[in-house]
């Protein structure tokens, strides 16, 4: 039964709405300064192909490393979303990530994008900044509670904790 | 005789010539910021941010009358206008629909302004700020633009990917015109034959003549249009590409991309130019400043701090 409701959870992909310019977009933005050497950092984040860093992520499937491609990352909780490589820079050390499909219940976002950027900060640190830019879920008027812009920035938030607390986790192990 | 008279005239000449000489040596740059909720309004002589006002729940859309220096500004969140007079600092709020979004001051002191949950525009008096005519239009209107000489009304309907035309005088409906998709921008002025709509999500812009009201022209640019500037002596039009962090540069007498400023910010929006400082300004949403570049080599000469979330959706400059 469980395994069923799973399956339906998993099924329910909230396609990015057409609307991608309501009237009030948000932001994003956290740092996390990581003891551990700027390419060792950097070669975890910009491997598109192993997403293990959230502690809540089950799964990511994707075949290439390629900007273009695509991941689903499927949630031990149930639902996944679905991103896209957008830009690739390792000169300037930075990745491009934008959400194509999401699960209101995970992310309650649209035309999600977001942006990471990997800076040395001494030999042995690093510092890195991700940001995104986005709209709630719900994008008419009057939006029920979980879709209005105060949760999707909350849900945003935990998402992007999550991700960068179990960055810096692998990164400082071995 | 005729020699006082002609003193008189000099002395007149010489008057007028120093009150426009004042009067040019100031340039503001108005700066809606939807984070904040304030009004930023920033010294573009001095370079530097001089005021920063409250002026309603996030405010998007501007537009200014430049004759008596009265800035209009869409409050969609808490669905008014924000009537900004800047001699005295003092600020009215009219009436609009839901989710007013798009504004256009017109010189026969008319304000169209597009409501975006409503899909209709409304139409204001700024003299006796009363509502003249309220107009279905498409789905979510966006830009709008009031063409004196062509006697029309341009909106950019996003959901519907068409640009609705009315007749200015009786608002009655002409025509939409199809365009790519997401139509956002809409950007004109009266010394121009055209106007540039940004399609957000085709990543393309469509030039539309104002006369014929046929597209001409559809130039691919950076990802995510919103909103372009014309720099009416060198021919070039300026689209900043919120997704792309560039600015495309077009020569319009040719209707090619001759450059793309890259690098330019994070999210670039709202975008003028100022003759007097010979500046191009562009809003910088999600870095919270506005940056100004040089006119001529498109350097980038300063970075300006703003109060949050700047958009300046519309012309925003006043000199």
């Amino acid at each position: 039964m469980f395994r069923n409701l799973l399956a339906i959870f998993v099924s329910i992909f909230v396609f990015g709405s057409a609307f991608a310019h309501g009237p009030s977009r948000q932001k994003v933005s956290l740092t996390v300064n990581i003891n551990a050497p700027v390419e060792k950092v950097w070669q975890l984040i910009s491997n598109f192909k192993e997403f293990k860093w959230n502690e809540n992520v089950k799964d990511s499937k994707t075949s290439s490393n390629e900007v273009g491609s695509e991941r689903v990352i499927s949630f031990k909780g149930g639902g996944a979303i679905k991103q896209k490589l957008e830009k690739l820079n390792s000169e300037k050390k930075m990745v491009s990530w934008r959400v194509v499909e999401t699960d209101n219940k995970i992310l309650p976002v649209n035309s999600y994008a977001s942006k990471i950027f990997v800076k040395a900060d001494g030999d042995n640190r690093t510092s890195v900044t991700y940001k995104s830019g986005f709209y709630r879920g719900f994008m008419g008027n009057d939006p029920p509670p979980e879709l209005n812009d105060e949760n999707s920035k909350k849900k945003v938030e935990e998402f992007i904790e999550g991700n960068l607390k179990g960055l810096k986790k692998i990164a400082e192990s071995n | 005789m005729p020699k006082v008279i002609n003193l008189f005239f000099h002395l007149l000449i010489l008057f007028k010539f120093n009150y426009l000489q004042s009067e040019s040596s100031s340039s503001f740059a108005f700066i809606t910021n939807q984070e904040s909720n304030k009004l930023d309004i920033i010294n573009l002589k001095t370079r530097t941010k001089v005021n920063e006002i409250e002026i309603g729940l996030k405010p998007a859309g501007i537009s200014i009358n430049k004759n008596k220096g009265i800035i209009y500004i869409s409050n969609p969140g808490s669905n008014n206008i924000a009537e900004f007079t800047k001699s005295n600092n003092v600020i009215n709020k009219i009436k609009s629909g839901k989710s007013p979004l798009g504004l256009f001051y017109s010189e026969d002191d008319k304000l169209i302004v597009s409501n975006w949950y409503d899909n209709q525009i409304t139409i204001i008096n700024t003299n006796n700020k009363k509502i003249i005519e309220e107009v279905e239009v498409g789905r979510s209107p966006a830009g709008v633009y009031l063409s004196k000489s062509n006697n029309n009304i341009f909106v950019a309907n996003k959901e519907d990917n068409n640009v609705t035309v009315l007749d200015s005088e009786n608002f009655k409906f002409i025509k939409n015109i199809k365009v790519e998709k997401s139509p956002f921008g809409v950007f004109s002025n009266e010394g121009i034959d055209f106007l540039v709509v940004t399609n957000v999500q085709s990543n393309s812009i469509s030039i539309i003549n104002k006369q014929s009201l046929n597209v001409v022209k559809t130039i691919k640019v950076g990802k995510w249009p919103y909103y372009a500037a014309f720099d009416n002596y060198k021919k070039k039009l300026y689209v900043t590409n919120q997704r792309s962090d560039s600015i495309s540069v077009i020569d319009m007498n040719t209707y090619k991309r001759i450059k793309t400023l890259v690098d330019i910010c994070e999210y670039p929006e709202g975008i003028d130019i100022s003759y007097n400082e010979n500046l191009l300004v562009v809003a910088c949403w999600f870095e919270d400043n506005i940056i100004l570049l040089d006119l001529d080599s498109l350097d980038e000469i300063k970075k300006i701090r703003t109060s949050g979330g700047p958009r300046a959706f519309g012309n925003f400059i006043l000199e």
